[in-house]
C-alpha cells in the first residue's frame, strides 16, 4: 500500500545511478595536478545533483513538479557544461547526459507530474 | 476589431524561414571564402571577404526582416508578459542583426559596437521569451535553452571568441527553430488576439 509506483522508483533508480557513476568518475579520472580540484569539483557538482533528483522520487520528496523539471534540465546542462569545458571525460560526460535526459523522460511522464503535484 | 483567428502558427514559420535562410548564407559564404575556418576566423570575416560578401550580408539583412516579423508575433500572440518583453527585444535584436549586413567588419569599431549590441539584446531576448515559454507551461522548451546556454558557458571556458562565436550562432538558430515550435503549439489566450 506505501510501496512508491513504478515511475517514480525507476526515476529514484536512474537518479541514483547517475550519482554513483559520477563519483566513480571522480575516482577513476584523478590526476593530482593543479587542475584537478576543478575537475573533482565539477563531478562532486554533478553527483550532488543526481543524488538531489534522487531525492524528489522518494516518499516525502522535496520539490515541485516544476522544480524538478528545472533541476533535471540544469543537471544536464553542468555536465553538458563541464564537458564542452573539456574538464570532463567525453564518454563520462556522454553517459551522465544519457542519464539526465532519461530522469528528465522519467519526470515528464504525466503519471510522474501528477505525483509530485499531489504528494503533500 | 480585424482579426478574432490566431495566427500564430503563420508568424512561427517567420522564426523557422529566419534560421534556414542565416543557415543557407552561412554555408554559401563559407563555401566561397575558403581561406575561412569555424572556430578560427570570425563569422563577420565572411562578410568582408570579396567572394562571400554578399552572400553573408544579404543574409544576414534577410534574416533580420524575418526575425523582425518572428519577434513581433511572439509579442502579439504572448500569454505573459515575459514572451511580449522578449518579443519586443527580439525585434531591436534583429533590427541590430540588419545593421551587421549593413556595416561590414572593415567598418571597424562601429560594426564591433553593433555586434555586442546585437549579442546582448539576443541574450536578453531569449532569457525572456524562454521564461515566458517556462511560465506558460511549456518547460520542455525552456529547459533546452538552459541546457544550450550552459554548453555555451562551457566553451566559453576552454575556447577563443571564434570558437564561442560560431557556437552561439548554432545554438542561437537551433533555439530559434525550437522556440517557433513552442509559438506554434502555443494556445493564445483571447485578449492577445483581439489587440490584433
Amino acid at each position: 500500500m506505501n510501496s512508491l509506483p513504478g515511475n517514480i522508483s525507476a526515476g529514484c533508480g536512474i537518479s541514483l545511478l547517475g550519482g554513483v557513476i559520477s563519483i566513480v568518475c571522480l575516482a577513476l579520472f584523478f590526476e593530482p595536478e593543479e587542475l584537478s580540484l576543478t575537475i573533482m569539483g565539477l563531478y562532486m557538482l554533478s553527483a550532488v545533483l543526481f543524488f538531489g533528483m534522487a531525492g524528489t522520487f522518494t516518499k516525502n520528496s522535496q520539490w515541485s513538479w516544476k522544480m524538478t523539471v528545472f533541476m533535471g534540465f540544469f543537471t544536464i546542462g553542468v555536465v553538458a557544461a563541464s564537458t564542452a569545458a573539456g574538464y570532463f571525460e567525453m564518454y563520462a560526460g556522454a553517459l551522465l547526459v544519457a542519464i539526465g535526459v532519461l530522469i528528465l523522460i522519467v519526470a515528464m511522464l504525466p503519471s510522474t507530474k501528477k505525483w509530485l503535484n499531489n504528494k503533500y | 476589431m480585424i482579426s478574432k483567428k490566431a495566427h500564430n502558427v503563420a508568424v512561427a514559420w517567420f522564426g523557422v524561414i529566419a534560421a534556414a535562410v542565416f543557415t543557407i548564407s552561412w554555408i554559401s559564404a563559407s563555401a566561397l571564402d575558403l581561406a575561412w575556418v569555424f572556430g578560427q576566423d570570425m563569422i563577420s570575416d565572411l562578410g568582408v571577404a570579396d567572394g562571400s560578401k554578399d552572400y553573408f550580408n544579404y543574409g544576414c539583412i534577410l534574416t533580420g526582416i524575418f526575425a523582425a516579423l518572428f519577434g513581433f508575433g511572439n509579442a502579439i500572440y504572448s500569454n505573459n508578459k515575459l514572451m511580449a518583453a522578449g518579443g519586443i527585444i527580439f525585434i531591436i535584436c534583429a533590427a541590430f542583426l540588419i545593421l551587421i549586413g549593413l556595416v561590414p567588419e572593415d567598418a571597424g569599431a562601429k560594426h564591433d559596437y553593433i555586434a555586442n549590441i546585437f549579442v546582448l539584446f539576443a541574450l536578453i531576448s531569449i532569457i525572456l521569451m524562454s521564461a515566458g515559454a517556462w511560465a506558460d507551461g511549456h518547460e520542455f522548451i525552456a529547459g533546452i535553452t538552459l541546457v544550450i546556454l550552459c554548453t555555451l558557458i562551457g566553451v566559453y571556458i576552454s575556447s577563443d571568441l571564434a570558437m564561442l562565436e560560431g557556437w552561439a550562432v548554432i545554438g542561437a538558430l537551433f533555439w530559434i527553430v525550437i522556440q517557433s515550435v513552442e509559438c506554434m503549439i502555443r494556445k493564445p489566450c483571447q485578449k492577445s488576439i483581439s489587440k490584433v
